[in-house]
């Protein structure tokens, strides 16, 4: 295992009244592509906030290459490459006064890197920052994240804005590549299907907690989807052991176990039920049951 | 059988757009509106305290005339920012004529109401018979213009001539109102005539006409035309702006943006302000020693357009209403410390630049003067006032790039709220109390300001140090330039400074100007408290 590049430990963030983040522990290897997954106002984007210092912990600690963001910012972002979910770059420049203002912060900056970007990305360098388009503010931001070659890249909702062409393109070319080169990505999204595509490693963050992280292959296949019969008509499924959320009536029910083969048979048999099938599931629908599946076991079909 | 969707009425949407905008902007037009009466009922106060206040003394319509201007333009630029951009009403199912009648008239009708209720308010408590009417209308119809103006060439280099052109005529036509254009004023706006209302006619519906032509061509999403300064714009950033710049570090460039964003912007309200001075001077009776007296206030004035810029320096937002530190810059990997000492040097800059055009203007002027034969009395520039005004306007400025700096506007409205509140108690309490209690109030409070702002400095050093954000070598530097400029004033006081006077004698002013003073160094310690605390929230 990899010392890690990111260790969170018992992290709390309130606003006001609102608990953002509740207790999250996460610790992510060197090397390779982390997938920061949850719904709207799962706490990603204030997750991400800490790693880079822009908000302070109320209690827990964040380290990142062993640093704390808050008391050495210049030791931890000049290894960092962002890029925000708002894209606030600053409209006034031009795209080759944005690429010459930032290359100075950072000592690592490839100007033909940079340049091989602004061409692949068709950014005009003559263009204002406020005359881009969504996709091109998104690549223009991109641009300067990547160009100093970063330790750790980390995107927020980097999907956002662009175009499926180009999401798959660029975002899992680049992706890619600086995982290969053995950095680190660390990238939020909501878009499960392209976290499923590029992640090694993925994180749940649900209501502020995490409610999994593991390898992406150990995520797919320690989760089944499990059709099957009980023998006697149930309102409400019995709580507990393998299932972690499903749905159904009276007999026919459609669960989702997080376990091997074995011990679904195992639990099945247990509950006098027969297995009508066993399929494996998408991240989509592992999502759905971590973050509502519980529900719909005490509570029946809904 | 479907009944028709009903429109709602002009009136009825007008009607929630209004208050819509006092919900959001009720502490804006607040202030604008005390900030505007504050100033006259300041004066008029002191005036009245002193005995001096002479009703029917000339010189009150030239005091009449400066404060009915002074009112409508700071009344109206709180009504400018609380209407807002007509380009948020153009998704509502508005005609253009809809969007320019909701826009143009509640704000109009502000202005003209709020110019006649001051007016009336500073009748009643100081007995003046100054006319309300006139005036009331004509910024009314000045504030019209100028947001017909302003929609129409928004942030385009015409808008500036346009503004002034604009201005100047309709200037001369309200100074024609209070006597010949091209002396001091010597009679007040009393009756309203015929012609004056059909001038009003025209000048609204001239700015209701191109106000509705902006708001149509803008709705459309045109460019504003071309004009020939645009193009010469657009030439020079074509020349200019195409050549890439080479930063030797980071700190190099975060001058260039710091500069390039908001740096220039108080060189820019100097340079705007001051040379208009002599042209306005020829409304008066144009003699060289006027027009270096008003340039003398100019000076002091200083720090009120320092204290704007700083504000604006000091807001690393995204836009106007958002201030806090938006992720791209807080994002940069520079150390915090060294950044505020950025933000400082950009302020140095942009005041040094700003007072040199004052200069530059002042000292044509005294030249032109000696030339003309005129001479200017020199108790008027004692051997402090140029420091002092350099002093005033660089602690104004970084004092506010300070609040502003903390990202959180909570500040701004709480200053706000307290000047004003200050300010009325201040001029007040004379009125309501005995002359003894007023005598220990200004006493106290005078004193009590200074030993607060000397402590705040005190403390602000104290956490500075802690956090490591400045060093001994700073402490005892700044500590040295305090002493020495508090020796020198202490100097001057016990020399002769013409002070009111009052039975406790000169140490309420001198604790004061010490207070005051302090805000010198203030800032080098405040300003990375402030921008760690918006950094990091």
């Amino acid at each position: 295992m990899n010392q890690p590049i990111l260790e969170i430990r018992d992290l709390k963030r309130n606003f006001g009244k609102k608990i953002a983040l509740d207790g999250v522990s996460l610790s992510i290897p060197t090397g390779g592509v982390f997938g920061l997954i949850g719904g709207n106002g799962a706490g990603k984007t204030t997750l991400l906030k800490h790693t880079l210092g822009l908000l302070s912990a109320q209690s827990g600690s964040v380290r990142i290459f062993g640093l704390d963001p808050v008391a050495d910012p210049v030791g931890a972002l000049s290894r960092i490459g962002y890029l925000s979910e708002n894209r606030d770059l600053p409209d006034w420049m031009r795209i080759h006064q944005l690429i010459s203002y930032t290359r100075a912060f950072y000592p690592n900056w490839d100007p033909e890197y940079a340049e091989t970007l602004r061409r692949d990305f068709e950014l005009d360098p003559n263009a204002f920052v406020k005359t881009l388009s969504r996709g091109q503010r998104a690549r223009a931001g991109l641009l300067v994240a990547l160009a100093h070659r970063p330790d750790l890249l980390i995107l927020d909702e980097p999907s956002s804005g662009l175009d499926p062409v180009v999401r798959r393109d660029i975002l899992g070319a680049i992706i890619r590549t600086i995982a290969d080169e053995g950095r680190t990505v660390l990238f939020s999204s909501h878009l499960l299907d392209e976290v499923e595509r590029v992640a090694d490693r993925i994180a749940i963050l649900h209501q502020g907690r995490i409610q999994l992280c593991a390898p992406m292959e150990q995520v797919r296949s320690g989760h089944k989807r499990v059709q099957l019969r009980l023998s006697s008509s149930v309102s409400h499924f019995p709580p507990g052991g393998i299932w972690i959320g499903g749905e159904g009536s009276r007999h026919d029910w459609s669960m989702v176990a997080e376990a091997e083969i074995e011990a679904i048979r195992e639990a099945v048999s247990l509950l006098n039920a027969d297995i009508l099938s066993i399929e494996p599931m998408s991240l989509d629908d592992i999502f759905v049951a971590r973050t509502a599946g519980k529900a719909l076991v005490a509570g029946g079909k809904s | 059988m479907t009944r028709p969707i009903q429109s709602p009425s002009v009136m009825a949407i007008s009607r929630v757009l209004f208050v819509d905008m006092i919900r959001r902007s009720w502490f804006v037009l607040i202030i604008g509106f005390v900030g505007a009466f504050s100033l006259p009922f300041l004066i008029l106060g002191v005036l009245k305290a002193k005995g001096a206040l002479l009703v029917d003394d000339p010189a009150m319509i030239l005091i009449h005339f400066t404060f009915a201007q002074m009112m409508g333009m700071c009344f109206g630029a709180s009504v400018l920012h609380a209407a807002g951009a007509p380009s948020r009403l153009y998704v509502l199912p508005l005609s253009n004529r809809a969007i320019m009648v909701i826009q143009m008239v509640p704000a109009t009708l502000m202005v003209i109401g709020q110019t006649a209720l001051s007016i009336w308010i500073l009748n009643l408590i100081f007995g003046l018979n100054w006319p309300l009417l006139g005036n009331a209308l004509a910024f009314g119809m000045i504030f019209a213009n100028f947001q017909s103006m302003m929609n129409l060439f928004q942030k385009s280099l015409l808008m500036l001539p346009a503004m002034i052109l604009t201005l100047t005529l309709e200037s001369f036509w309200v100074k024609s109102r209070h006597g010949p254009i091209f002396s001091l004023p010597t009679q007040y706006w009393t009756t309203v005539t015929l012609m004056d209302w059909l001038v009003f006619a025209f000048a609204m519906t001239l700015s209701y006409w191109i106000g509705m032509y902006a708001i149509y061509r803008s709705r459309c999403g045109n460019e504003i035309q071309t004009s020939l300064i645009v193009y010469l714009s657009n030439l020079i950033q074509e020349l200019f702006g195409k050549r890439t710049k080479v930063f030797r570090n980071a700190g190099q460039a975060q001058s260039w943006f710091e500069w390039n964003l908001k740096g220039y912007v108080f060189p820019v309200i100097v340079g705007m302000v001051v040379p208009l001075t002599p042209l306005f001077w020829l409304f008066s009776e144009r003699k060289i020693t006027a027009l270096l007296e008003v340039l003398r206030v100019e000076g002091w004035l200083l720090s009120v357009a320092g204290m704007v810029s700083g504000l604006i320096l000091g807001n690393m937002g995204l836009s106007d209403a958002s201030i806090g530190m938006g992720q791209f810059l807080g994002t940069k990997p520079l150390a915090t410390v060294s950044w505020s000492r950025i933000l400082l040097r950009t302020a140095f800059q942009s005041l040094s630049l700003g007072v040199l055009i004052w200069a530059i203007i002042f000292s044509l002027v005294l030249w032109g003067g000696k030339l003309a034969g005129e001479s200017y009395p020199a108790e008027l520039f004692p051997w402090w006032y140029f420091p002092a005004i350099v002093l005033a306007a660089w602690a104004a400025m970084t004092f506010a790039l300070c609040v502003s700096l903390t990202g959180r506007t909570i500040h701004m409205k709480i200053l706000g709220g307290a000047y004003c509140g200050w300010l009325i108690v201040f001029t007040t309490i004379g009125n309501i109390t005995s002359k003894w209690i007023a005598e220990l109030f200004y006493f106290c409070a005078l004193s009590g300001f200074g030993i607060a702002l000397f402590l705040l400095t005190i403390g602000i050093w104290g956490v500075a140090f802690r956090r490591n954000m400045v060093v001994l070598r700073h402490a005892i530097v700044a500590g040295i330039v305090l002493t020495g400029l508090i020796g020198l004033v202490g100097w001057q006081f016990s020399n002769g400074l013409p002070l009111p006077t009052n039975n406790h004698g000169i140490t309420p002013y001198f604790l004061l100007v010490s207070g005051l003073l302090s805000m010198v160094v203030f800032p080098f310690a405040a300003a990375p408290l402030a921008l760690a605390w918006n950094r990091t929230r």
